[in-house]
């Protein structure tokens, strides 16, 4: 035995160090360098031309010119793409929350033990496979126009008719309401979180004289918080590029008020050709994600619970 | 079994490999087609044929953009292409208006454009800086008759001294309204702006959602090109020059701004917040307020009015034309012409010969023009005019036809091709949303108009 393993501490380079399948170290690039490929192709070469053509003046049809930053100084001095910026906003700070929340709670619902709960599953999963396409924006419009089937319900009510799309703040409104309408998706991870919340928690509260609403806030959002947390950044960083809704619905809104980030990249881009100043504006967009998602990674070891106790990176 | 399996596969293909290869070298197809077009006095007599076009089987992708009025009639006529050609598969990729640009300007840039693109009057200067963008078609007169075009017609598709387009008409706005909808409420036709304001008022007293026209801030602009036409009707200048440079001041852009406050508080459209909330950006002849007759009138291109007349026929409303509105002192008509569009060929496609071929067919052809009537406004072309007028009795009744007359006779004012450019366009909309929606008084739109025109002609005028 002590033979053998001094024999192995004196084995040279790595190429002649096999495992017991006979592959060597190079062996193991061999088999991701097909997405490595992709990745340098499709991923790594856009993004980094991207960035050095935001520091250009480029029209697609003639050669890149070299202007420095100004593109950068440009776009903060740009009335288009100050309101773009704060409608953006504006719709990440509605949308996220109302997502997240909408999408725990159908789950706590859907968690239950009834019978027929799996159509339910499904059928409420469905509108988020239908996605943003046309079709489901013709059928927003048809909700929100003004005598509309959301008007006909408010007035059944007999409260004033709202308008949807002539001002900012109820048109952002329809986009939120179209994105959280296709909550399927985060529903089902916070589903298979909630599965993994052992009952016998629940029982011993319940045997203790715990009220389910206190259950919910003490057992089961804390057993949640990774799940929570995952969704919180997923939906972030999607919520930041919105641009179906908006293209399609309200064609960037009441005087700029859906015109988001990514349809003023959009619109630079292909319809006014001004691929430097859109490359400046897509770095900008990706430093704000950037930002939030830092900060909330920062903040969550202050209220994101790990079931091993550590911290999620496996530090105690 | 396994070895009868791969028998069968060897049979198989080598019956396809027979049946394949038979379309190649088929003499009989190899027949040379001679046709002189008829052709006006103007222009010499020029013989075009198919001879020297390999009869290869190819496909091409013919790309176009309108509504069904215009989609139906090109499918059919390149169906009876196919017939007379049937080397030539021609695949039809087709939409609306809306994005086309976008998707036009992706696919040159890509590489990945069809054969023959139909294209709007501006595209050209930005999708061919220097022309060679589009084949050249004076190289193809021996199969494009180009003399049945007017020299002048011709020019609006001159790119560098290269033709990279054909005019397939000139058109321009003119006012059309719901008959039926004026009849109801007991107003005349406009005649004048007065009798429009005037109109507006009793659509109002009638029932506050009937408007007598409408004007928006789509892609369109119809908003701005209405105020635009009044404002050169006033002045006697043009808006905008030929190359590139603003003809009003800034004060004369609040005078426009100002008409049109006067428009939306007579009741002649709605707000623009109004159409907004009504419809959100569904194109006018989509909407129900357009469909039902509410809203009784549009001012729209005669290349394309089909696809509104064809909605309110279905209703049995009838869409007629009404006279382009003017001031009594008017300094010139104001209103204006442009090519409607313009269809080329892409100068990396693999096959140009036939590609020029289908491209003579579809604007030259008698055949390919009864089929595709009006849908593409009245042809430039004469031998396509000639034979619409002789197979189409009620062409004099025909919308289209109307409007196109009305503003040929009307010497009308010659678009600028910089007035249609997608970022001056983001000016004029910005200027009729902020008066409209009452963010900014007409002095500080107007000025904001001018500066935002003038900074983005300093970018692309050359």
């Amino acid at each position: 035995m002590e033979h053998i393993a001094s024999v192995a501490k004196k084995k040279p380079a790595a190429k002649a160090c096999r495992n017991a399948l006979g592959e060597s170290r190079y062996h193991g690039l061999l088999y991701v360098a097909p997405w490595l490929f992709g990745f340098l192709a499709f991923t790594l070469y856009p993004f980094a031309a991207s960035f050095v053509l935001s520091f250009t003046k480029f029209d697609l049809v003639s050669s890149p010119k070299w202007v420095g930053l100004k593109n950068y100084a440009t776009l903060f001095q740009d009335p288009v793409f100050i309101k773009s910026m704060r409608v953006t906003f504006e719709y990440v700070a509605l949308e996220v929350p109302l997502k997240i929340v909408v999408s725990l709670l159908i789950a706590l619902v859907l968690n239950m033990k009834l019978r027929g709960i799996n159509f339910f599953r499904t059928a409420y999963y469905i509108p988020s496979i239908l996605g943003s396409n046309v079709a489901i924006a013709v059928l927003w419009k048809f909700v929100f126009q003004s005598n509309g089937l959301m008007n006909q319900v408010i007035a059944a009510f007999g409260a004033q008719p709202v308008g949807w799309f002539g001002e900012e703040l109820p048109a952002i409104i329809t986009i939120v309401l179209l994105r959280v309408w296709e909550f399927g998706s985060t529903m089902v991870i916070f589903l298979a979180g909630l599965q993994s919340v052992p009952r016998e928690l629940y029982e011993a509260a319940s045997v203790d004289g715990c009220s389910k609403i206190r259950q919910f806030f003490k057992i089961t959002i804390p057993l949640l918080s990774p799940t929570i947390f995952y969704n919180l950044v997923m939906q972030l960083i999607a919520a930041f590029q919105e641009f179906n809704g908006p293209y399609l619905i309200t064609k960037g809104g009441p005087q700029n008020g859906t015109y988001f980030i990514s349809m003023l990249i959009y619109d630079e881009t292909f319809r006014y050709y001004k691929m430097g100043y859109a490359a400046a504006l897509s770095w900008v967009l990706f430093v704000i994600i950037l930002v939030f998602t830092i900060l909330v990674f920062r903040y969550s070891k202050y209220w994101v619970f790990y079931n091993d106790g550590s911290d999620g990176n496996g530090k105690h | 079994m396994k070895k009868l399996f791969a028998g069968l596969l060897a049979v198989l293909t080598v019956a396809a490999a027979f049946f394949g290869c038979s379309g190649t070298g088929n003499a009989a197809s190899n027949s040379a087609e001679t046709g002189t077009s008829a052709s006006s006095a103007a222009g010499e007599k020029q013989s075009v044929s198919s001879a020297g076009i390999p009869t290869d089987k190819v496909t091409l992708r013919f790309e176009w953009w309108g509504g069904d009025d215009r989609h139906k009639p090109t499918l059919n006529a390149i169906k009876k292409f196919e017939e007379k050609y049937p080397y030539i598969t021609i695949k039809g990729e087709y939409g609306g208006f809306s994005g086309m640009q976008e998707k036009v300007n992706t696919q040159m840039a890509g590489h990945t454009a069809p054969d023959i693109i139909q294209l709007n009057y501006d595209w050209i200067a930005s999708l061919s800086r220097d022309g060679t963008a589009f084949v050249d078609l004076q190289t193809m007169k021996d199969i494009v008759d180009l003399s049945q075009w007017d020299a002048d017609t011709l020019e609006f598709g001159m790119r560098n001294g290269k033709l990279n387009a054909i005019t397939v008409s000139t058109t321009g706005r003119s006012w059309y309204y719901n008959k039926t909808t004026f009849d109801k409420v007991g107003v005349a036709i406009p005649k004048t702006w007065d009798d429009l304001l005037a109109a507006g008022q009793t659509f109002e007293r009638y029932n506050k959602s009937y408007y007598p026209t409408d004007l928006d801030t789509g892609s369109g602009f119809t908003a701005f090109y209405a105020v635009m036409a009044y404002e050169q009707q006033k002045t006697g200048k043009e808006f905008l020059s030929q190359d590139g440079k603003i003809g009003f001041t800034v004060d004369e852009f609040k005078d426009a701004l100002d008409f049109y406050q006067k428009l939306e508080k007579n009741h002649v459209t709605r707000t623009q917040k109004q159409q907004q909330n009504d419809n959100g950006s569904t194109a006018l002849y989509q909407t129900d307020n357009f469909i039902s007759g509410k809203v009784a009138g549009m001012i729209e291109w005669s290349s394309s009015v089909g696809k509104f007349a064809q909605v309110l026929n279905e209703k049995k409303n009838q869409l007629v034309i009404g006279d382009l509105l003017t001031l009594p002192d008017a300094k010139n008509t104001g209103w204006f012409v442009k090519p409607s569009l313009l269809i080329g060929i892409n100068a990396e496609t693999k096959y140009p010969k036939q590609a020029a071929l289908f491209l003579n067919w579809l604007l030259n052809d008698p055949e390919s023009s009864v089929i595709l009537g009006t849908s593409r406004g009245i042809p430039s072309s004469h031998s396509a005019l000639e034979a619409l007028t002789k197979s189409n009795a009620k062409l004099a009744e025909d919308l289209a036809y109307q409007g196109t007359v009305q503003i040929n006779n009307a010497k009308p004012i010659l678009e600028s091709p910089y007035m249609d450019n997608a970022e001056i366009k983001k000016a004029y909309i910005a200027a009729i949303q902020s008066v409209s929606y009452g963010t900014s008084d007409t002095q500080k739109a107007a000025q904001t108009l001018y500066d935002s025109m003038q900074k983005t002609l300093d970018d692309i005028v050359e």
